[in-house]
């Protein structure tokens, strides 16, 4: 009970200091100007109006929502570093991975609420050209949630050990691979090599699967989707989360404070 | 040992590995000390002599090299150990769009304290460091002083048995200074032990009990103020003499006391406190007016400095 209290107090803070700085709103603001763009160009391309917006609309937000998580994200725990706001916050009775859980709680936090408003954007443009927001629209939205929870932790765990530039750099190779990690399954199978095609799996197991929470396509030309569909890469992602960060509080836990 | 010490400081050592050829440095070098609950203990020592280095160890900011430290007999890897700590960075920085007041209660929060504790105690320690009135303002527009002051509050939130006090005088200007003095004062008379470093021995001189002194990574002295400044006392004595005051030059002279002469006031050094009763005595036969008697002091200053020769030796 102490310690979810301790958690608690870490992640409002945190989520406050995130939601003040301005970075975040700069980032908001763009994402906004993008789907205005959308909407422009939607009214002079010849196709349906509304899957061009949420075709456009669901892209932006689900990047706009890595980008801030990765920007934001590999500042967090280095920042406290590097100005030693965290020395007063370790000297008292918090043990560190209750630290790097309640850090990790209220930046997901923040992050999540600038992606909701986002796609509040985004459904009240739908609206305004007379398509609304549909319950696949919706799915896809929570879907893609998950993979800017999984850059969170990822952004976090990097941070928790590396430079910004280091971070920003890991972050955006595993997003790369992860969104491409179909790909690799399909080269393994094509791979004779016995040993490098269990290397390759391997590599396949651990990357993130963002392929998993991509069902915007289904959602924009309004295709069936499953409730397997959504509910499996739910679990995935909330396993995938728990397991990122794990590791930060193994890392975590014995390094030297500078 | 009876009572348990509020810091325990076993042999420890610290050994940083800087640059791709991680050419070694050695911070610190097994530094042992003890500070009893209660007391008030100074750390001395030139810039980088290991001060800062010693208190990350203390609070597992860092791990040592070598060696243990124990906060009240706990570990303190053990974050429990920091239940009854307060501790005051030097150079303090928080978080820059939190008011003061969201950070004090931030911290009171991460002691388990209730919301009702955290405000009683907010008010008065922003009125204990002189901050009321400015609790509401974001502390990105705080200056210096203000954050070391906010620093001093938020370590005392816990209402802490031993306080960790990292060049707590580095920000402040004189009043503020005057003002940390009575503070230290009043938290020593109630009880709490207080561990701070510096490299003001003035400051040390008018607060501690004890002191060590560091350098370079080494604890080379370490003790009580009295043994340290008080080792060479001796005594200044002055007496107002009549014009020729010749039997009181030639009694000097012959116990082999130095003195000197200006207008009507002759100063004498003697060493000892026996020394004093006689020269009294022959005062007083000799009808000499006694004006002044000054213990002298060793300052910490040239302690200090001794400390650090006999060890460069
Ligand atoms: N993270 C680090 N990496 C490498 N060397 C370090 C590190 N921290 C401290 N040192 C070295 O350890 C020595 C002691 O530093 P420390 O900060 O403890 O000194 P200090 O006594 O607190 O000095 P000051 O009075 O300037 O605050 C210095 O030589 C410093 O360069
Ligand atoms: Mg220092």
């Amino acid at each position: 009970m102490e310690a979810i209290n301790r958690i608690n107090a870490v992640a409002v803070t945190t989520f406050r200091e995130t939601i003040r700085n301005k970075v975040l709103l700069h980032l908001f603001g763009f994402a906004a100007a993008m789907m205005a763009l959308g909407w422009v160009v939607s009214n002079w391309s010849l196709g349906e109006p509304g899957k061009i917006i949420s075709d456009i609309g669901l892209s932006v937000t689900t990047l706009a929502g890595v980008a801030i998580a990765l920007f934001s994200g590999i500042v967090l725990v280095w920042g406290e570093v590097e100005h030693r706001t965290i020395l007063p916050i370790l000297a008292k009775p918090l043990p560190r991975r209750e630290y790097v859980i309640g850090k990790f709680f209220g930046f997901a936090s923040a992050v999540s609420l600038v992606y909701a408003g986002m796609n509040l954007l985004l459904i009240l443009l739908l609206t305004v050209v007379g398509e609304g927001a549909s319950m696949k629209i919706l799915s896809a939205v929570y879907l893609s949630w998950w993979e800017v929870l999984i850059v969170t932790a990822l952004a976090l765990l990097f941070s928790s050990f590396s430079s910004p530039t280091l971070s920003a750099l890991f972050t955006i190779m595993l997003f790369i691979a992860g969104r491409f990690s179909n790909d690799i399954r399909l080269y393994v199978a094509d791979n004779p090599l016995a040993y490098s095609r269990w290397i390759l799996e391997s590599v396949y197991a651990i990357l993130p699967h963002f392929g998993a929470f991509n069902i915007r396509l289904e959602a924009v030309h309004n295709l069936p989707i499953s409730a397997e569909r959504i509910l499996v890469p739910s679990l995935y992602g909330a396993i995938y989360c728990i397991a990122i960060l794990t590791v930060a509080v193994l890392v975590f836990r014995k390094r030297d404070l500078a | 040992m009876s009572e348990t010490a509020a810091i325990i400081a076993d042999s420890i050592g610290k050994t940083y590995y800087l640059g791709v050829n991680r050419r070694p440095v050695e911070a610190l070098r097994h530094v042992s000390f003890e500070v009893k609950a209660g007391e008030v203990f100074a750390f001395l020592g030139l810039n980088g002599a290991g001060k800062t280095t010693t208190i990350k160890m203390l609070l597992d900011h860092a791990r040592p090299s070598t060696g243990r430290c124990f906060l009240f007999g706990v570990d303190s890897q053990i974050p429990h150990s920091r239940t009854k700590v307060g501790y005051m960075p030097d150079l303090p920085n928080f978080y820059r769009f939190l008011t003061a007041s969201e950070l004090l209660d931030y911290f009171g929060r991460l002691h388990g304290l209730h919301k009702s504790e955290r405000t009683t105690r907010s008010r008065r320690l922003f009125s204990l460091v002189g901050l009321e009135g400015r609790e509401n303002e974001p502390l990105n527009g705080f200056s210096r002083g203000m954050l070391q002051r906010v620093g001093l509050a938020q370590a005392l939130i816990g209402e802490p048995e031993l306080l960790i006090l990292d060049e707590p005088l580095g920000g402040l200007d004189p009043k503020g200074r005057y003002e940390f003095h009575a503070i230290i004062s009043s938290l020593k008379a109630e009880g709490r032990t207080i561990f701070f470093s510096s490299h003001i021995l003035d400051d040390a001189e008018k607060v501690a009990d004890r002191v060590g002194i560091i350098h370079k990574g080494t604890l080379v002295a370490s003790g009580s103020m009295a043994e340290l400044v008080m080792q060479e006392s001796g005594f200044e004595v002055e007496l107002r003499h009549p014009p020729e005051p010749t039997s009181l030059h030639n009694f000097c002279a012959s116990k082999g006391w130095s003195y000197t002469v200006s207008d009507s006031i002759t100063s004498i050094t003697v060493p000892h406190e026996e020394n004093l009763t006689e020269l009294m005595k022959f005062a007083l036969d000799s009808n000499l007016q006694i004006y002044a008697v000054t213990p002298q002091r060793k300052t910490l200053e040239m302690a200090f400095i001794s400390e650090l020769e006999k060890w460069k030796q």
